[in-house]
């Protein structure tokens, strides 16, 4: 005989999904520092979440560094502090755009194939097939992907950061003729090393978020093709949600260290 | 309940969920709670005006973040304002208990903060239920107001400026016409040339005059011996003495000839005073006068006597050879 709901059927559901998700992370993170560690695959992973997200992040970071840019300038200028741009769009980009932009790029590029991917192989049962070849599924598919996007979304962020500060350079330039020279100049002098230290923690955290939730939202995947969709859907959409969460919770921590 | 049982996964994500709530929780209330344990004495002060300064703007002692801004409201009946300071307890002991407060501005466009400034080391550090009297604001409208009158004056400044160039540069004005007229300029240098010829001379003479100076000092001349020697001034009395008694001596002679030519019997006044002498004396220079011409003809006939005509020959001889060997020794 079924028990009776704690709560509700639905609040239930919910708060054993969180179980089982939390359960996930950790069996993911004790078979990552397990043998074996199969660096193929990795490598395979890295790929296609680095190389294969370059064109995108080069459009997105151009256009991301040239739009902050002009949006910028009429309040700068209204002060006549248009001298100030560099500065203001290096500290924005590194402090919050780049790892922002490039996490919520790399979610609708990566986390979308992941978990299609995944939800497939769920659906045609093939994980359960790795399973009965001796090969721990979580291994091979979760712990491999997952390092591929804490890994790869970084190396993204900061190319992202470099191309938005070109975009940004080509707008300052085109509008007050800056030399680069200056323009680098001014835009680095205003960082420190904890503005660049945060955005790597930023995209560590991102890429990990984003690989983990969508090898999750693959591995649970059910009900057939339509649960592929939904997988990957869900893997999109749960990424960009837990990035923007996280993203609070990394700017909080971040001001406390500053307040040290 | 077994240990795969539904009821034991939905108290788990029961338990994780919790524990994420805690732990954001903690971390957005961290920073409030690190304010709250900081140990704060209250100070209050009054002021007319708070440009909108609001709880938790900033308070600055000598440029550093000492404190905040607990809470802003009007004092009863009195048209002021009352503003509440929480200051840091460690910041505290350095600021002096008579020290000023004022609204003043982090940056020319930037938040309303209140400044602690001035006060005496002799007064104490500042304590708990203090009441810091408020000093004169210096508002960013006022620092403007100032910018505008240094600008007023300014422009009159450059107007007067501008007449004066104006007036310097009119040709017909005196320093016009000394900046623009090549004669006057070429007159005035003149005239300096001539001033430092004048100068030049002046020094020279003056020089001049020294050395003479010097010299008619210098010993063993007259005028130094005049001076200086005691034997030449008692010739100079002697002959001084000598003198008085010639010229005594000649008055004497003087009286004693008046009075010999008065008198008609002294050959003075014969010769002077008689008529008949001087009539006498005429007529013997006449007879003088013809007795010349007479031995002057008498001359002329010997030259041409033929015993003394030979010898004026000779001479006249030798005075023709003497001027012709004159005339020719010249060029």
């Amino acid at each position: 005989m079924a028990e009776p709901p704690l709560f509700s059927a639905r609040i239930d559901r919910q708060l054993a999904g969180v179980h089982a998700f939390s359960a996930f992370v950790a069996a993911t993170l004790v078979s990552t520092a397990r043998r074996p560690f199969y660096a193929n695959e990795i490598l395979q992973q890295c790929y296609e979440v680095g190389v294969r997200t370059l064109p995108l992040a080069t459009l997105t970071g151009l256009i991301t560094g040239m739009v902050f840019t002009e949006q910028s300038r009429p309040s700068l200028a209204s002060f006549g502090a248009t001298s100030w741009l560099p500065s203001l769009v290096t500290l924005a980009l590194v402090r919050s755009l780049a790892p922002l932009v490039t996490a919520l790029v790399c979610a609708g590029k990566v986390g979308s194939s992941i978990g299609a991917e995944l939800g497939s192989m769920k659906v045609t049962e093939q994980i359960e097939a790795l399973t009965v070849s001796a090969v721990n599924p979580i291994k091979y598919l979760v712990v491999t992907r997952t390092i591929a996007t804490t890994f790869m979304v970084p190396v993204l962020t900061a190319y992202f950061g470099f191309v938005a500060f070109l975009g940004a350079y080509f707008n300052v330039r085109s509008h007050e003729g800056t030399s680069w020279i200056a323009f680098v100049k001014n835009g680095f002098g205003s960082l420190d090393v904890l503005d660049v230290g945060s955005a790597v923690v930023r995209a560590v955290v991102f890429g990990f978020t984003i690989g983990i939730i969508a090898c999750w939202s693959g591995v649970s995947a059910t009900h057939g093709t339509q649960g592929v969709g939904r997988a990957a859907n869900g893997a999109v959409v749960q990424s960009m949600l837990a990035i923007f969460v996280l993203e609070i919770l990394i700017v909080q921590v971040i001001s406390l260290v500053r307040s040290l | 309940m077994s240990s795969n049982s539904p009821r034991r996964n939905v108290l788990l994500g029961l338990f994780v969920t919790l524990g994420a709530i805690i732990v954001f929780a903690a971390l957005f209330s961290i920073g409030t709670l690190r304010e709250s344990l900081r140990s704060r004495i209250p100070v209050t002060s009054t002021f007319e005006e708070v440009k909108g300064l609001k709880p938790g703007d900033a308070v600055w002692y000598a440029g550093v973040t000492v404190g905040t801004v607990k809470r802003v409201s009007f004092e009863d009946g009195v048209g002021q304002v009352r503003v509440e300071l929480r200051i840091d307890e460690k910041a505290a002991s350095h600021i002096p208990s008579d020290a000023l407060a004022r609204i003043g501005s982090d940056s020319l466009i930037g938040n309303t903060i209140v400044v602690l400034y001035d006060g005496h080391e002799a007064a104490g550090p500042l304590e708990a239920g203090a009441h810091l009297e408020a000093g004169t604001s210096v508002s960013p409208e006022a620092v403007l107001a100032k910018f505008q009158e240094s600008n007023e004056n300014l422009l009159v400044i450059t107007s007067n400026l501008r007449e004066i160039t104006t007036r310097l540069m009119d040709e017909e004005s005196s320093v016009g016409r000394l900046i623009s007229d090549k004669d006057l300029y070429d007159s005035i240098v003149l005239s300096v040339a001539n001033l430092q010829t004048a100068s030049a001379n002046a020094q020279q003479l003056t020089s001049d005059a020294a050395t003479f100076t010097a010299e008619l000092n210098a010993e063993g001349n007259l005028p130094h011996d005049l001076v200086t020697d005691q034997s030449i001034h008692k010739s100079l009395q002697a002959s001084t003495q000598s003198l008085e008694e010639a010229t005594a001596s000649a008055s004497a002679l003087l009286k004693t000839l008046e009075e010999d030519v008065a008198r008609k019997d002294t050959p003075a006044g014969v010769l002077l005073k008689s008529e008949g002498a001087g009539e006498d004396l005429e007529a013997t220079l006449e007879s003088l006068n013809q007795s010349s011409q007479l031995l002057e003809e008498d001359l002329e006939a010997l030259q041409h006597n033929f015993l003394l005509r030979r010898y004026f020959k000779k001479r006249a001889k030798e005075a023709e050879k003497e001027r012709k060997k004159a005339e020719g020794g010249q060029p």
